[in-house]
């Protein structure tokens, strides 16, 4: 069974935010209110002229060790057999203890305005106030295809592929040894790797 | 092609004059290119050092362009942005120049100086393909460079240039055009000489080489020189300009929309000047003419050999043809020229600056449609204003002007055809539905910004608006004006379409009550499926699962049909022109002006009338600089909910003023608050939310350049950020008839009292 992971090159992400579209068009999600599975925070440092400027995407880590899925009491919050955390809808009773543990911030909730603009949006949507967060696109992945924000990214910046399998260039990347977690002291154990460092190349 | 055959000689596209003629027409210059977007494609993915200015969402996203600059920075390429904030573009840069608004061209001309000085240029590219080795003398006043040249007294137009052979060590004639200087004009070999000899003269008078003048010109440019104008140290400029100068292959960004100043077109011509002398033009790491602009040029120079005739010429060749047609009052029954050439023509009749090249500028039209433009002592009054896919009242010059022409009680008629109710919409008095480009069936169409050459036929989802295709809508107003069958011929002729065919499509549909698009499309496929030599069937099948099929590649390409290797530039000489010849026609039919020196010349950015760079400003005044944002598309994304969701999670950094914290707090400003820009030279105001952020230079503020929309449909995007045309003035630079959107500085005051 495949062990899904993903690299993003804080080097080559301009900020482009087509991640967030293709994400929020895949996935259905409430956009509408600010919520995207997946977002680019824009991040400065120093003072002009010494200054610096970073896009940091943002996704769920999908932890091997995942806080979410330990304190969520209806079990709604799981790994699949791929690795892949994911919520059931049907399950999920929008307790929030998942956004409280998630160190991450990659969980948000749908609210009940959210749930009536899902319908009205979409047509379709969670029946009540629920948690959601990245998937992986596992509906895509499980098709073949990459997650949409992978598949989307104009500056290929995103890797995506079996952690497992040494052939796969995600694997290739992390095996190199410059691609780094976030908190992992935390023991998260994220399948989400980051290559490049904050400053950027001059400092 | 309807205008021609409905005898309009008015036709505007305000997206050519935003990228094509602001920004490109000064690498058009010197390559000869004239198309839509990419006429030139920089191939930044094998480039080792890359030097981009003004093209920030070019980069940073758009789709082909953001791939090949990012594969080239995941092989170690060496990025170089110049910008007065640090953009998108600037973030990934590992040498940011903070320069001036407007500055940029002292910094290339450093660069290029630098080339020179090192030796580093191609001297065997210049040599053989450009017309750096032509000779040239001064005119007796001036700054002007006179090419030595013979004419044809029959067509006007250049029939021999002049080189000194190095080998026979005399001066000899080369024939015009020509991709090649290696052979005369009786076919002898010639080895042409760069630098021509101390005393050497042609007819009497001292002669020396374009290349000579050119080293001239940008003698004194050194980074000393330069660093008080973008205002930045001299030892970063002379940094940069060493590692251009020596690190191969280099390659100057060819850039697209920026901010313009009546310099633009010089400075985009410095980069085009640079990256001759680098030799990158038409191969890999350098400057690629897309597959569409290269298959015209082909199919035009080898008409041009057998003696054959094209219905498409290529680049600057199809544009002077183009402008001809609508500037030659004989060419129309009614014998009256486009309005721009009019406008033009008045203002240089009246002293002032006119538009050189008027060929679609959209100067004049304000004045035609309130009645007050007259051609030969007649109103020239335009009564019917046909708008897609353009909204000037947002996009264009001072949206003042553009409401009041809309409006006048002089313009009985305003049809506005278009996907969304754009601020324009408003001043319509028939709004006409178009359908998306994802809801068209459009015929078959180069993938422009591809290197491969590749057809695109996009299946088209089911509309969500009961809208009309362009085609369908053009038909019927030809057969409404009584020329149906002349714009079916006239369409036949250009695209090289059969004529029964066509006809068979079109008259089908038409009596059906459906869209011809379909059957047109259909038509096309079979067309190339010929060309191909593949089963049609095969085609649609590609076609339908992939949307988008490879014809050649970039290699099969360049080995073929390079420009200049194989075929001439679609420059009037054929060479690339380190000295434009179509420049110097200005200076002969308008006098001479720094703005088209046809070689270069260095203009310092005018922000108010007399103002140099070192110039004091006021205490609460602010160079000007915008730009496009990832989200919004200058036309038609203004209410996609989707993406005016991702712009307000960006919030002011995409939505807010640009302002640095030093001049910021002098004001009284913070973050959020409500402020009022206020154009320092012409008293324009418009209103907007302060962004205080270090990014930027602290004598600079930057807004995002599609944003600022007040038409109330647009449920989403109404009154979000600042509209960039409420400042800028309806002012022209006189080369292209384009309007200077930052050539002004602005005063900046805090807003109490609620407003905005």
């Amino acid at each position: 069974m495949a062990r899904y992971g993903m690299v993003i090159d804080l080097n080559t992400c301009t900020g482009c935010r087509a991640c967030q579209a293709a994400c929020a068009a895949e996935n259905r999600t409430p956009f509408w209110a600010g919520k995207f599975r997946t977002h680019v925070e824009d991040r400065t440092t120093g003072a002009f002229p010494v200054v610096n400027r970073y896009f940091l995407p943002h996704l769920c880590m999908h932890c091997e060790n995942a806080p979410c899925v330990s304190v969520c009491p209806t079990g709604a919050s799981h790994r699949t057999e791929e690795g892949i955390v994911v919520v059931d809808a049907e399950r999920c009773m929008g307790c929030k203890y998942c956004i409280v543990a998630c160190p991450y911030g990659a969980r948000y909730v749908y609210e009940s305005e959210d749930v009536r603009r899902a319908q009205e949006v979409y047509g379709e949507g969670p029946k009540g106030s629920t948690a959601d967060k990245c998937s992986f696109c596992r509906q895509r992945v499980q098709a073949g295809m990459e997650p949409a924000c992978v598949a989307t990214c104009l500056a290929g910046a995103r890797i995506f592929g079996d952690l497992d399998d040494p052939r796969s260039q995600v694997a290739k990347v992390v095996a190199e040894g410059q691609a780094k977690q976030v908190r992992a002291d935390l023991g998260t154990k994220p399948k989400v790797y980051y290559l490049g460092s904050l400053p950027d190349k001059e400092g | 092609m309807l205008a021609k055959v409905l005898q309009i000689p008015n036709v505007v596209s305000f997206q050519v004059q935003n990228c094509m003629l602001g920004q490109h027409f000064g690498l058009d210059s010197v390559v000869g290119s004239f198309n839509s977007h990419d006429d030139i494609v920089s191939d930044y993915a094998n480039a080792k050092i890359i030097l981009s200015m003004r093209a920030n969402a070019s980069l940073t996203s758009a789709s082909g362009r953001t791939r090949r600059l990012t594969d080239g920075l995941r092989k170690g390429a060496r990025l170089i942005v110049l910008d007065p904030r640090r953009s998108e573009a600037a973030a990934k840069a590992d040498t940011w120049l903070p320069v001036k608004p407007g500055t940029d061209q002292a910094v290339l001309l450093v660069v290029l100086r630098e080339i020179i000085q090192r030796g580093t240029y191609d001297a065997d590219f210049l040599r053989k393909h450009t017309n750096a080795p032509f000779l040239a003398t001064s005119a007796p006043q001036g700054p002007m460079v006179q090419l030595a040249m013979k004419m044809d007294e029959k067509t006007g137009k250049p029939a021999e240039f002049y080189v000194y052979d190095e080998a026979r060590k005399e001066v000899v004639p080369l024939p015009c055009p020509a991709n090649s200087n290696l052979k005369d004009t009786g076919g002898n070999a010639v080895a042409p000489a760069l630098v021509a000899p101390d005393g050497l003269t042609w007819q009497g008078k001292p002669v020396r080489t374009v290349f000579q003048f050119l080293m001239d010109r940008v003698k004194a440019c050194t980074a000393e020189w330069a660093a008080a104008i973008p205002d930045v140290p001299a030892d970063q400029i002379a940094a940069v300009a060493r590692d251009f100068a020596t690190i191969r292959p280099a390659m100057v960004d060819s850039g697209w929309y920026d901010v313009r100043f009546a310099s633009s077109i010089q400075t985009w011509r410095t980069a085009a000047l640079i990256q001759t002398l680098l030799g990158g033009i038409d191969k890999e790491a350098g400057w690629i003419y897309s597959a569409e602009a290269r298959e015209i040029n082909t199919n035009f120079w080898k008409a041009m050999r057998s003696g054959g005739s094209v219905s498409m010429a290529p680049g600057m060749y199809g544009a002077i043809g183009q402008a001809a047609l609508f500037d030659t009052p004989s060419n129309w029954t009614h014998g009256v020229p486009t309005v721009s050439k009019v406008w033009s023509d008045s203002q240089w009749a009246a002293g002032k600056d006119g538009v050189a090249f008027d060929m679609a500028s959209y100067a004049g039209y304000p004045e035609s449609m309130m009645g007050k433009l007259t051609y030969q002592g007649k109103p020239y009054q335009l009564k019917f204003v046909f708008l897609t896919a353009c909204n000037p009242v947002r996009t264009s010059y001072s949206d003042q002007t553009w409401k009041e022409a809309l409006s006048s009680p002089t313009l009985p008629l305003v049809v506005s055809y278009d996907v969304e109710p754009q601020d324009t919409t408003l001043y319509a008095d028939v709004i006409l539905p178009d359908l998306s480009y994802m809801e068209r069936s459009d015929p078959l169409y180069d993938a422009a910004q591809a290197l491969d050459r590749a057809l695109v036929a996009r299946n088209p989802v089911t509309p969500t608006v009961d809208g009309r295709h362009m085609l369908d809508i053009f038909f019927e107003l030809a057969s409404r004006f009584g020329r149906y069958d002349q714009y079916m011929k006239a369409m036949s002729d250009f695209f090289g379409w059969d004529l029964a065919a066509l006809k068979g499509v079109v008259d089908g549909a038409r009596s059906q009550g459906r869209s011809l698009a379909p059957g047109l499309r259909e038509m096309m496929i079979a067309g190339a499926a010929r060309r191909m030599g593949k089963p049609v069937e095969a085609l649609q099948k590609d076609f339908n699962e992939q949307g988008t099929v490879r014809v050649s590649t970039l290699e099969e390409q360049l080995k073929e049909a390079g420009i200049p290797y194989m075929f001439p530039a679609p420059t009037p000489s054929g060479r690339v022109e380190l000295y434009s010849l179509f420049f110097a026609g200005f200076t002969k039919e308008h006098g001479y002006k720094p703005n088209w020196d046809p070689i270069v010349a260095y203009m310092d950015p005018e922000w108010r009338p007399g103002m140099k760079s070192g110039d004091p400003l006021g205490e609460d005044e602010f160079y000007f600089t915008h730009g496009h944002i990832s989200t919004m598309s200058p036309t038609s994304s203004a209410d996609n909910d989707l993406l005016m969701a991702l712009t307000r999670e960006q919030g002011l950094i995409y939505t807010g003023v640009w302002m640095n914290p030093r001049r910021a707090a002098k004001l009284g400003i913070a973050s959020g608050d409500a402020i009022e820009l206020e154009n320092s030279v012409t008293g324009q105001r418009a209103e907007g939310r302060a962004y205080v952020t270090e990014l930027i230079r602290p004598d600079t503020v930057f807004i995002a350049s599609s944003l600022g929309h007040e038409n109330r449909e647009l449920a989403t995007a109404v009154g979000v950020g600042t509209a960039l045309n409420k400042l800028v003035p309806y002012k022209m630079e006189p080369v292209a008839g384009v309007a200077e959107t930052g050539q002004f500085t602005v005063r900046v005051r805090k807003l109490t009292g609620g407003r905005v």
